[in-house]
C-alpha cells in the first residue's frame, strides 16, 4: 500500500455499454447468416453492381434495390493482414490474420477471420470458404461464420 | 419488411492517466498519511486544493504545497435521485462543495453517514478514509458530519 513512490498515474477501465442498431440491409444479411446459413447479396436495377452483404440502397447510384438473391459462401482472398500487435477489443489473442473476401458473383468485399492455415502460406487470390458455427449457436452476428478456410 | 435489429454490446477501454506534479502530490498525500494536500501562490496567497500547477489568479507556477482541512465546512450541496451509470452511490446521495480549512477554493465531494434531508449549510465535515489506499481519488471514501 505506502509506496516510496509518489503518485503519478492512475489505471483504470471504462466499460462503454452499447445499442447499435443494425438497420434493413443489416438485418436481412444476418437474418440469412443466421436462419441459413447463407450469403445475402443484391444487385443494384441500374449499375448491375453485385453486393455482398446486401444492401436496400446502392452506394454508388443512391436508387433504391429490390432484388436479392443468394452467392457462394466462398471466393478469393483478395487482401489480408497478419496482426501481432495485441491492443483492446481485438478479436482474437494476436498473431491471427484477418482479410478481405470477394465472394464469388459480388462486386464487392467482405470481412473475416482467415484460419486453418500457416501464415506463410496465405497468398493473395487464393480461393477460401466460409466456416460456419453450430446453427443453433447463430445468433445473427458476423460470428455466425467462425473464420474462412483455404480450398484447392 | 423486418423489424430492424439492435444488437447490445459493450467495449471495455482501459486507460493510463498521468497526474502531473500537482495531483500526485495530492493523491499521494492521501495514500501515505491521509491528508489533503493544497498549494500556496507565493504571489497572492491563495491556495487551492486540490492543487493546480500554475495560480488560476495570477498565472504563475506553483509548487509550495500545504496541507489543508482535514476538516471543511459545506457550502453547496445537491441531493442526486436519478441514476446513472457513473454514480458514485446508490441514489439518493449528496455532494457537496466542501470548504475545507485553510483552503481559498472548494472541493466537490461525496456525503456520507448522514440522511440527505439532514444535510445543512454550513455543515462541518470530515474525511473518511479507506483503510486500504492506492492513490486514487477513492482512497477518500466520503466526507461526514462532524
Amino acid at each position: 500500500m505506502a509506496e516510496n513512490e509518489p503518485v503519478m498515474e492512475n489505471l483504470g477501465r471504462r466499460l462503454v455499454p452499447y445499442h447499435w442498431s443494425y438497420g434493413d440491409s443489416f438485418t436481412e444479411f444476418f437474418k440469412a447468416t443466421k436462419e441459413r446459413g447463407a450469403i445475402l447479396a443484391s444487385r443494384c436495377p441500374v449499375c448491375k453492381g453485385v453486393m455482398a452483404p446486401a444492401v436496400h440502397m446502392c452506394g454508388r447510384c443512391y436508387c433504391e434495390v429490390d432484388e436479392f438473391f443468394d452467392v457462394p459462401d466462398e471466393g478469393e482472398l483478395v487482401a489480408y493482414t497478419v496482426v501481432y500487435l495485441p491492443f483492446p477489443g481485438q478479436p482474437n489473442e494476436p498473431p491471427y490474420c484477418y482479410g478481405y473476401i470477394h465472394f464469388d458473383g459480388a462486386d464487392t468485399m467482405f470481412p473475416h477471420m482467415i484460419k486453418e492455415v500457416e501464415f506463410d502460406d496465405i497468398q493473395m487470390g487464393m480461393r477460401v470458404k466460409a466456416v460456419w458455427e453450430d446453427p443453433d449457436k447463430r445468433k445473427g452476428d458476423l460470428f455466425d461464420i467462425k473464420h474462412f478456410k483455404p480450398i484447392e | 419488411m423486418a423489424e430492424a435489429k439492435i444488437m447490445d454490446g459493450n467495449i471495455t477501454v482501459p486507460y493510463s492517466w498521468t497526474t502531473g506534479p500537482a495531483i500526485g502530490a495530492f493523491l499521494t498525500g492521501m495514500r501515505d498519511d491521509m491528508k489533503l494536500v493544497g498549494v500556496k501562490c507565493s504571489k497572492c496567497g491563495q491556495v487551492v486544493c486540490p492543487p493546480r500547477d500554475v495560480c488560476p489568479k495570477c498565472f504563475i507556477k506553483n509548487d509550495d504545497y500545504v496541507t489543508v482541512g482535514p476538516a471543511g465546512t459545506v457550502v453547496a450541496f445537491s441531493v442526486i435521485h436519478l441514476p446513472n451509470d457513473d454514480q458514485p452511490a446508490e441514489p439518493p446521495y449528496t455532494l457537496a462543495l466542501i470548504n475545507l480549512d485553510g483552503a481559498d477554493t472548494n472541493l466537490v465531494y461525496l456525503l456520507g453517514d448522514v440522511d440527505p434531508d439532514d444535510v445543512e449549510h454550513g455543515m462541518r465535515v470530515e474525511p473518511v478514509w479507506k483503510e486500504e489506499r492506492y492513490g486514487y481519488l477513492s482512497d477518500l471514501k466520503h466526507f461526514k458530519p462532524l
